[in-house]
């Protein structure tokens, strides 16, 4: 590096004798071909300068060949060139990873990001469009330290699960599905709170902030500690319209599955099971006995040959499909952004589909100069298709019989003679069962920003987001999932939400000598109705009808609910940032919260904060120092609320009842059995984060390092209460987790030739997750999923602990145990208290949902107009309840994956059990062992590339940029475990939905 | 600079709006029925207190009511329950940790202790029109929560008293004593006499003054033998006055003695039954008004086999015998003089007419030649329908085997010759007060909807009588005990009036004692009317040979042991004496 530098010198030093005056023309354009305007060219010591044109080029008089021409533009990595005898100069821009210049929003505001003291994650709308997917969160896995994401499911349209630096809220152990609700960060779309940013278009998204210490996220106050995700926008910018287009079309498929057996496997299954029964002798028997082992219409299509692969008749290639067009420009009052975009996607299985369609228009206007006003709004309209997953009993059922009739349609009972085994491609028959969903969504924010003096801004938005929703299932007599009970079933549920945000805020910043100080102050009302009605009704005496005549169904069994939940909150808060010299900074936080959802004698509670940072890069010791570009010490501690009260939560619910008087009938009122606790306050979670940030060797290496411990209070859990009080339980602030963990985002530029660039994001998170406290002290064991043991991760998993299978000769030892008579083939599990008996007390947690650490790495190299970037990600440490593992089917009947290694005498495995006739999985002791298993996965993410046209080339078709490229998803997963190999872990163990591979085409064009 | 201050001006408007805007952060929740929210008006007030009466049909119609106020006596035994309840039957292995139906009742109490105090606390601030009316709303509440205090502290002694609804989250609990109890059951059913209403119209069943006048009674005289001298003089004193007041307002009251034993327990005189002061309603025209479904179980449970019998089938007459709970001891049986009083004839069934021809057995040759009978007599019925078939009685029978039909007398039932325990338990002479052939429509059937009274005039004749023995008054004693036994007596054929009655010198407690038993028995009181006079020890020892576990400390039910782990507390509130 220094070598260069000093070459460089040595050849200006060269030169100076030289002094013919030129005129130097150019064009700059960024890593990908388009052009850069507004870039700042100074002949390096003098004051003469030239700025590029809206096509990025520039003309600059007066330079000597001896000139060092300096390039500059925020966001870019500056560039110094020597002019040389040349009249053209061209200069390609690289991206400033780090941009210290930059901006980033935080709550309520922005600041620079050489300014910031807490710890706060950007994304640009580059990073998030690489990977084109639904939604915008998806894209950024494994590129933000402390954020754990995974796709929810392979579902068309499914979601993300999303955690920032680990679970702090426990939740009732009963409803296991609040829990993700309750872990949930916040998120916060152009200033709007409680928006799905799954609504949105990707290609809108100007960036996405997160916000993990307490020092940022204290702000919000009593729903900050899950941290806040803080969604920006396009906007329109002043100069040339602009008109651009954002394509892909993407083929899902070649999903990892695990197979089923078949044919001859099948068949030497069932002898297996048969022969440890004594019912089956291979020395014995022969193909004509077949009879001993399957019944008359199994026989019959063995004969015939007529095997069934299921899982493969209800897997296809599902497919993304994604145009956006957007228009954005303006002058010096107004300036505008408009778009619309179409998103379709189709599952690997038949009938399972999402559309969506947006629409957004953002405008800003100056009214004068201290006067503006706003708006940003969208439209989001979806529509989605849901299926029963079939895969699970594809997986299980006999693979023979006829699937299809001769004329091509479904045949409902593919086993001749067996009335009972309904064929898992039934619901693919038309109008056999639906399940759709249609929402309208309205976003909308309008503004007005006043500047009365220098320094003073006072900015008001008011935001409402509306959602209108309505699914409707129609299940008919044979459908999947009325199997069983052969009457049609319908429903709808219809609901409607109102959520409105009021924001003002005033902002006052001051710089008096050294003194730097910005005074924020604010007020946040939010008010949140859904109004919820559902019905559904049995037997519905046209199947035509769907459920569209629910007043046909049967009056018996019919349901009708309709239900109100409403909430308000008002808040205050104030932050004072405070820099003296450039080098210390101060930031107080104070928010105050007050929410209908608590109880009126602790309705209001407050947030504190603070952080301090050190730029010690500007301090003398380290002036002289070039190799050091920037560095940064800061620490923050505060205190952020979790959100684990729900609405009347504390209140006491009653229950009505009839009850006579005589004859005379009347209206009573009990308590629930679980009562209200007017007490109810939040969880609050402490947090004390440390950090460094380093930028070295002119910025090519950023270095950017946290530490945490984040202690939870305060946590709702339900507790027993003694009968005499007359209730029956409770939710109490009584639970308490610790989350502690160290971050490290390291980006580099490896190689910065013309032509060529390599540069490296590095991101690892490791974060550690448990229960420091519970009511009493004590552990609440239920069942193996939803235990709470103190010392370990919320999530964890309590069972036995599997050690293999037991094997011929093991029986000295397997007569010790007493209570239990083992025989060899049996699962074989730990006696953790070395007694004579396996019972409840040998059970231990066996591990946890949550990763031990995540990392991704990233690497882009460019070279001329062509980029391809490689994205790997790992996710070590996590447990799954993989349940096609508990697919196995001992028995021999029904069917189970192919490449599971059972015992048997003459295969001393440790892996299955042995297969036996007629028995359950569940008859094995310790069955449960079988389907947890270490989900440690490491996955070639994705791989992208690239090509941006030369601007000539692009300038022919009439565009300023044409960009096309390709991605592959999900190309390799490997498993620490062998039992996941045809199986994405990813996916947390479900056996329906599974992810798949995805091959994507696409095409950016701005004109 | 003028603009500016526009904009501020407009700014802190904008924020002092604001300020405003956020006192509305009260909570509506018009779908999820929310105590504050259906509890505020006199109509929400309504449900409160109707909730109220709700857990008294769960001791009263149900097994576990019967157990815990009659069983464990010197009146009853209970072969058939000797599994689920030995706690309550004989008082064999009763621990904190068992006796079902006293971990049952502990709560069902407590949940609608709870509710009255609610309601008691809530109704203050609601706003009625009528004062009297909301006093009389109050003061059903508040009959009703003595009610349960007064089933709580006799059942469980001295134990939690809490007097407000349980709003915050209650892990600590402290004892009070027994007369703290007995402080708030007094002035709730003080406050109770003064507003409730006389008559409650077509709601009957809902607590009136005569309700709240006969609890006092109980609770008056409850109360008395937990002091001495004075005190205990003042408490008998004001129990007889209360029983005084009630037998000498009857008219006014609504309330008088029917004219014979049985016709108080025909099932047709059952609703609205005019001796009745207070009773546990169930509803026979909409089941689904009561308590559960199967509202009044009562007709069962004292029923002795007899469908297996020749000659008889289930009827609706006889009752549904399948759950047989509860025998009488020998000494209840003996208890009365059948000749001369009513009372046994009214209150138990000896014998049962044919009512199925296809069971009626046969004559045999055999039988014929054994018994010289006449030849023709073969393959005719022994005897028709409508003739006894069977006879089960408290009388001894010489050469049983003779009769055509089945008899069992008391020697094959008690151990007459010994101390007259308990042969077997399979046939006996059933008490048939319950009996219920009308609300009923099949004879199998389960539930029944009659009413169960609760307190009647005559408990109170009773209460005066002992109050006045105990005042030292054996005579006016003698003249409350005489109205009862003067409707008891047989009056044909021959007129046992003169009899039946009894002077100031035979009055003693356990002549008291015994007439209760004999006018009262089977009506959830014994377990009561023992602890109350403390006889239950002597009496049991005496009188119901079969119950041999009985020790001082059963005077009290022990606390649940899961309500003592549930408080942080638990150590120092403490089980009650003799079952640690």
């Amino acid at each position: 590096m220094n070598k260069r530098m000093l070459l460089l010198c040595f050849v200006v030093f060269l030169a100076a004798g030289i002094t013919a005056q030129i005129t130097v023309r150019g064009k700059v354009t960024d890593g990908e071909g388009a052009p850069v305007p507004g870039v700042n060219i100074l002949v390096k010591g003098t004051n003469n300068g030239a700025v590029t044109n809206t096509d990025g080029v520039y003309q600059l008089s007066d330079v000597f060949p001896d000139d060092v021409l300096v390039f500059s533009f925020v966001g870019m990595l500056t560039e110094e060139i020597i002019a040389g005898s040349r009249t053209v100069i061209d200069v390609t821009l690289a991206q400033d990873i780090l941009d210290m210049e930059g901006v980033v929003v935080i709550g309520y505001g922005t600041v620079k990001k050489k300014d910031l003291t807490g710890s706060v994650a950007t994304i640009s709308n580059e990073e998030i469009i690489k990977l084109p997917t639904s939604n915008a969160i998806e894209a950024i896995q494994g590129k933000v330290t402390g954020m754990d994401i995974v796709r929810e499911s392979g579902s068309a349209g499914s979601g993300v699960y999303i955690r920032v630096r680990g679970n702090r809220s426990i939740g009732n152990p009963n409803e296991p599905d609040k829990f993700d609700d309750l872990n949930e960060p916040l998120y916060v779309i152009d200033g709007i709170q409680g928006a799905s940013f799954s609504d949105l278009n990707p290609n809108d998204i100007e960036s996405i902030n997160v916000l993990k210490d307490a020092s940022s996220t204290a702000i919000y106050g009593s729903q900050g500690a899950n941290g806040v995700i803080i969604i920006t926008t396009k906007k329109g910018k002043e100069g040339k319209t602009r008109v651009s287009y954002n394509g892909f079309y993407g083929i899902t498929g070649l999903t990892p599955y695990p197979k089923v057996r078949m044919g001859d496997e099948y068949i030497q299954f069932r002898k297996d099971a048969y022969s440890n029964a004594g019912a089956w002798n291979d020395s014995v028997h022969t193909e004509d006995d077949y009879r001993i082992l399957f019944n008359e219409g199994e026989l019959a299509a063995i004969d015939s040959g007529q095997w069934v692969d299921w899982q493969d008749l209800i897997m296809q290639n599902g497919s993304q499909n994604s145009h956006q067009i957007s228009v954005s420009g303006g002058n010096e009052k107004t300036r505008s952004y408009f778009s619309a975009g179409y998103y379709n996607e189709e599952g690997i299985v038949k009938l399972d589909e999402f559309k969506r369609y947006n629409a957004r228009v953002n405008i800003d206007h100056t009214l004068n100069r201290w006067f503006l006003a706003g708006i940003q709004s969208q439209l989001t309209y979806i529509d989605q298709d849901r299926r029963k997953d079939p895969l699970s009993t594809a997986s299980s059922i006999t693979p023979l019989g006829i699937p299809y009739n001769e004329n091509g349609s479904i045949n409902l009972y593919p086993v001749a003679g067996n009335a009972t085994q309904i064929s898992p491609l039934t619901d693919e028959r038309t109008d056999i069962a639906i399940d759709n969903t249609r929402q309208t969504k309205v976003l909308t924010l309008g503004y007005v920003e006043i500047r009365p003096f220098n320094g003073l801004t006072f900015r008001s938005n008011l935001g409402a987001n509306l959602q209108f929703s309505r699914r409707g299932i129609f299940n008919d007599a044979t459908s999947l999932s009325q199997k069983g009970l052969l009457i049609n079933n319908s429903s709808v549920n219809a609901s409607n939400g109102r959520f409105i945000n009021w924001d003002n805020i005033l902002t006052y910043s001051k710089s008096l000598g050294r003194h730097n100080m910005v005074v924020t102050a604010l007020t946040s009302y939010t008010q949140n109705k859904v109004d919820e009605i559902y019905a559904s009704g049995d037997n519905q005496a046209t199947e035509a009808a769907l459920f569209y005549n629910l007043g046909a169904t049967d009056a018996e069994g019919r349901e009708i609910s309709s239900a109100y939940v409403g909430s308000a909150s008002m808040s205050y808060a104030a932050r004072i940032f405070y820099s003296f010299a450039d080098k210390y900074l101060i930031t107080l936080t104070e928010r105050i919260d007050g929410a209908s959802r608590l109880a009126e004698e602790n309705r209001w509670d407050h947030f504190p904060s603070f952080a301090v940072a050190w730029k010690i890069k500007e301090e003398n010791f380290l002036q002289n120092i070039d190799w050091i570009n920037d560095m940064k010490i800061r620490y923050s501690y505060g205190i952020a609320g979790n959100s684990g009260i729900s609405e009347y939560g504390t209140q006491s619910g009653i229950w009505p009842f009839s009850i006579g008087f005589g004859e005379v009938a009347k209206t009573g009122y009990k308590f629930n059995t679980l009562v209200g606790n007017a007490t109810l306050g939040w969880e609050k979670s402490a947090t004390h984060d440390i950090g460094i940030d380093i930028t070295l060797f002119s910025n090519r290496v950023n270095a950017t390092i946290d530490v945490y411990n984040t202690n939870t209070s305060d946590i709702l859990l339900q507790r027993q209460l003694p009968k005499m009080s007359g209730v029956g339980s409770v939710f109490q602030n009584i639970g308490s987790t610790q989350n502690r963990g160290i971050e490290l985002n390291l980006q580099t530029i490896n190689l910065n030739k013309s032509d060529f660039t390599w540069s490296s994001v590095f991101t690892f998170s490791k974060n550690k997750e448990k229960i420091t406290g519970l009511i009493d002290g004590t552990d609440i064991i239920n069942n193996e999923d939803n235990s709470l043991v103190l010392g370990y991760p919320i999530k964890s998993f309590y069972t036995f602990k599997k050690t293999g299978i037991w094997q011929l000769g093991d029986e000295a030892e397997m007569a010790q145990i007493r209570n239990i008579k083992y025989k060899a083939g049996d699962i074989r599990v730990e006696n953790l208290n070395a007694d004579t008996l396996i019972d409840a007390e040998d059970r231990t947690v066996i591990g946890s949902a949550v990763p031990k650490w995540v990392g991704g790495f990233e690497n882009t190299f460019s070279y001329k107009n062509i980029n391809l970037s490689i994205f790997l990600f790992a996710r070590m440490g996590q447990m799954i309840k993989a349940e096609f593992l508990g697919r196995y089917n001992p028995s021999g009947s029904g069917n189970g994956p192919d490449y599971f290694d059972y015992w048997m005498p003459d295969n001393p495995t440790n892996e299955f059990p042995r297969p036996l006739r007629g028995a359950e999985l569940s008859n094995y002791f310790g069955y449960q062992t079988l389907t947890y298993v270490d989900g440690s996965y490491f996955k070639i993410k994705n791989i992208r590339l690239s090509y941006t046209l030369p601007p000539e080339i692009a300038g022919k078709l009439l565009a300023e940029r044409l960009q096309l490229y390709a991605t592959a998803s999900n190309i390799l997963t490997l498993t620490k475990s062998h039992l996941l190999k045809y199986y994405d872990p990813e996916r947390g163990g479900s056996e329906s939905a599974p992810l798949s591979r995805q091959i994507v085409f696409g095409i950016n064009v701005d004109f | 600079m003028k603009n500016t201050k526009h904009i501020l001006t407009l700014a802190s408007g904008v924020l002092s709006l604001f300020f405003i805007n956020s006192c509305e952060l009260d909570e509506y929740n018009p779908s999820g029925s929310t105590a504050d929210i259906i509890w505020s008006t006199p109509e929400g007030i309504e449900t409160l207190v109707n909730a109220c009466y709700q857990n008294q049909r769960a001791w009263y119609g149900k097994m576990d009511g019967v157990l815990a106020s009659e069983v464990g006596t010197d009146l009853w035994f209970s072969q058939q329950k000797d599994g689920y309840a030995k706690e309550f039957v004989k008082y064999e292995n009763f621990l904190p940790t068992t006796g079902n139906p006293n971990k049952a009742l502990w709560p069902i109490m407590y949940e609608a202790l709870n509710l009255c105090n609610a309601a008691i606390g809530r109704i203050q601030d609601v706003p009625y029109t009528s004062a009297e009316a909301k006093m009389a709303k109050e003061g059903e509440a508040r009959f009703l929560r003595a009610f349960y205090l007064w089933h709580i502290v006799e059942t469980w002694g001295g134990v939690y008293l809490p007097v407000t609804e349980t709003k915050e989250v209650m892990l600590n609990a402290k004892r009070s004593s027994v007369e703290e109890f007995y402080n708030v059951i007094i002035e709730d059913l003080k406050f109770a006499v003064d507003n409730l209403p006389i008559d409650q119209g077509e709601e009957y069943t809902r607590a009136t003054r005569k309700s709240a006048m006969g609890l006092l009674a109980r609770a008056y005289i409850s109360r008395a033998y937990y002091s001495n001298g004075s005190e205990a003089e003042n408490y008998f004193t004001l129990a007889r006055d209360v029983a005084r007041e009630i037998i000498e307002n009857q008219a006014t009251l609504g309330v008088s003695l029917h004219n014979n034993y049985a016709e108080l327990w025909n099932p047709q005189n059952n609703k609205r039954n005019k001796e009745a002061l207070y009773v546990v309603g169930n509803s026979t025209g909409n089941p689904l008004l009561n308590y559960d479904l199967n509202a009044n179980r009562l007709h069962m449970y004292f029923l002795t086999t007899y469908n297996t019998k020749p000659g008889m089938a289930i009827s609706l007459e006889y009752g549904n015998e399948k759950e047989r709970r509860t025998m009488p001891t020998l000494f209840l049986l003996d208890l009365f003089d059948e000749t001369k009083d009513s009372r046994y004839e009214a209150s138990f069934q000896e014998v049962w007419y044919a009512n199925d021809s296809t069971k009626i057995p046969r004559w045999t040759q055999g039988e014929i030649d054994a018994l010289e009978l006449d030849p023709g007599l073969k393959g005719k019925r022994k005897f028709n329908v409508g003739d006894t078939a069977l006879y089960v009685t408290k009388k001894s029978i010489e050469n049983e085997s003779d009769k055509w039909y089945v008899v069992v007398d008391r020697d094959s039932v008690y151990n007459t010759a010994g101390n007259g325990e308990i042969k077997l338990g399979k046939d006996y002479v059933p008490l048939i007060k319950y009996l219920d052939p009308i609300t009923r429509t099949l004879p199998g059937e389960v539930p029944g909807f009659l009413d169960i009274i609760i307190i009647r005039l005559a408990e109170i004749y009773l209460i005066a009588a002992e109050a006045e023995l105990q005042l030292g008054n054996p005579d006016a004693a003698a003249g409350y005990i005489n109205v009862l036994r003067t409707r008891a007596a047989k009056k044909t054929p021959v007129d046992h009036t003169v009899d039946m009655q009894v002077n100031a010198s035979e009055i003693t407690l356990d002549f008291i004692l015994d007439e209760r038993g004999r006018e009262l028995c089977g009506e959830h009181l014994r377990w009561f009317d023992l602890k109350r006079t403390h006889k239950l020890l002597e009496r049991v020892q005496k009188n119901n040979p079969d119950i041999i576990y009985l020790q001082e400390h059963h005077y009290l039910r022990p606390v649940p042991q899961t309500e003592i782990d549930a408080l942080l507390n638990g150590e120092e509130f403490g089980q009650n004496p003799g079952y640690n």
